[in-house]
């Protein structure tokens, strides 16, 4: 067993044959704060490249994506907590899925959305990969942008830069109670969400990812009284109705897209319904 | 900021070594520089798990991880889990169970595993297939695999 202990510090250049893609260089920064990295981006502009868990960005990098900085952000203060706020869950861009799936008040407040993140990736991922990251890489067939949507959450930018997102807000005044199927993926997927409304009735979020250029999402509002699971395929003709017309691709035809949201929708109304019942 | 080469102090399979990497440098090329050859890249996208090393004691694809964001951490190959002259019980539970045939997947299996049994030390081998669903493995069916770890859990177990 070689003793690394005998080998020399050495200065390496990326000249191994290990990998295959060659990463150009780049400068790298590593500030402690939202304002450092708001500077950074303002002195750099489209050179850099922010970097979280670095799970998307590097294979970006490694298929020739410009970077002249690299700005990794994972030392930057305060993002790397889950805090409630005012009836807000907020999630720092830092937060990696393995944190959010372990955390109590993600636990206590979002339970049935905690229970996902071990569906999502691999452990690889989950403990590098980020909840923020996962949204900013706009690939249509992740995760955690639907089940986003469907709970109603915003993204929280720096001020004066849009650039460098630094939290997620999920709303928590309301318990939602969220039911999400990615079984269908790279054709669809779909979230449902319902939480109660402070005037009555409850509102009805559907979120779909995979297919559609970004995620989707609409709200339906359910009258104080309705019966979610006489009404469960009737709303999901609706949501088939209001969403944009899926993707034609080699994946799937827009109808079958179309057709698959239907099923989906309508089979997690029916589980939402039979679980309150 | 710096665009030259930047100290990196990592303890390395148990050992503290400080190493000068260039910002671009990827974990997996400067551990396969370092001597170990257990280390190897296959799909270079962390899809695959060929390439998995422990950092902290948690998996990490060393294809898709700058050797700077190891600054400070503790990092785990297969050289590093066996005794002087005793293999470690994972890759005693391997060989008896026939748990690999061409072998590259098998660096990158054993510390998946190990960081598996290191967190749950008696999983169902239905835990054990989740965990391992980003390590793949061409060759066995992934059946002896889970055989090879319930059995390493129950050597533990003794």
């Amino acid at each position: 067993m070689v003793n690394p202990a005998d080998v020399a510090p050495v200065r390496v250049a990326p000249t191994s044959q290990a990998s295959r893609f060659r990463i150009r260089p780049f400068a790298l920064h590593r500030p402690s704060s939202v304002g450092d990295v708001v500077r950074l981006l303002g002195e750099h502009g489209e050179r850099a490249v922010v970097m979280g868990g670095g799970v998307d960005v590097v294979n970006r990098l490694k298929a020739g994506a410009h970077c002249e900085h690299l700005i990794a952000v994972t030392s930057v203060e305060g993002l790397d907590e889950v805090r409630l706020e005012g009836g807000h869950l907020r999630i720092g861009s830092t937060v990696t899925h393995s944190q959010f799936a372990s955390d109590t008040q993600v636990a206590r407040l979002l339970p049935g959305v905690q229970a996902l993140w071990v569906t999502i990736g691999s452990p690889r991922i989950r403990n590098a990969g980020t909840l923020a990251g996962n949204i900013l890489s706009g690939a249509p067939r992740y995760d955690v942008m639907p089940i986003m949507l469907a709970l109603g959450a915003r993204l929280v930018f720096a001020t004066d830069e849009p650039r460098f997102l630094t939290s997620i807000e999920v709303p928590v005044d309301s318990t939602p109670i969220l039911v999400y199927d990615a079984s269908h993926k790279p054709v669809v997927s779909v979230a449902v969400c319902l939480r109660p409304r402070p005037e009555g009735g409850q509102q009805l979020t559907i979120a779909v990812g995979a297919a559609h250029a970004s995620a989707t999402a609409l709200a339906l509002d359910l009258p104080a009284g309705s019966s979610l699971g006489a009404a469960a395929e009737e709303l999901a003709h609706e949501a088939v109705r209001q969403l944009p017309v899926p993707l034609e691709d080699h994946v799937a035809s827009a109808g079958y897209r179309q057709h698959l949201i239907r099923v989906l929708v309508q089979r997690q109304l029916s589980e939402l319904a039979a679980t309150r019942t | 900021m710096s665009t030259e080469g930047i100290p990196v102090r990592v303890t390395l399979n148990g050992v503290a070594i400080t190493i000068e990497v260039a910002p671009n440098a990827v974990l997996a090329d400067v551990l396969a520089e370092s001597g170990l050859s257990s280390v190897r890249v296959s799909c270079d996208q962390n899809v695959c798990g060929a390439c998995t090393v422990l950092v902290d004691g948690q998996p990490t694809a060393s294809c898709s991880t700058f050797a700077f964001q190891v600054d400070g951490r503790a990092v785990e190959t297969v050289e590093g889990i066996a005794q002087p002259n005793e293999l470690h019980s994972l890759q005693k539970a391997f060989v008896e169970n026939y748990a690999f045939q061409c072998g590259f997947c098998t660096p990158g299996m054993l510390m998946a595993c190990k960081a598996l049994l290191d967190h749950s030390p008696h999983p169902t081998p239905h835990e054990i297939r989740h965990w391992l669903r980003g390590n793949i493995c061409r060759c066995t069916g992934y059946g002896t695999i889970v055989a090879a770890v319930e059995s390493a859990a129950g050597r533990t177990e003794q």
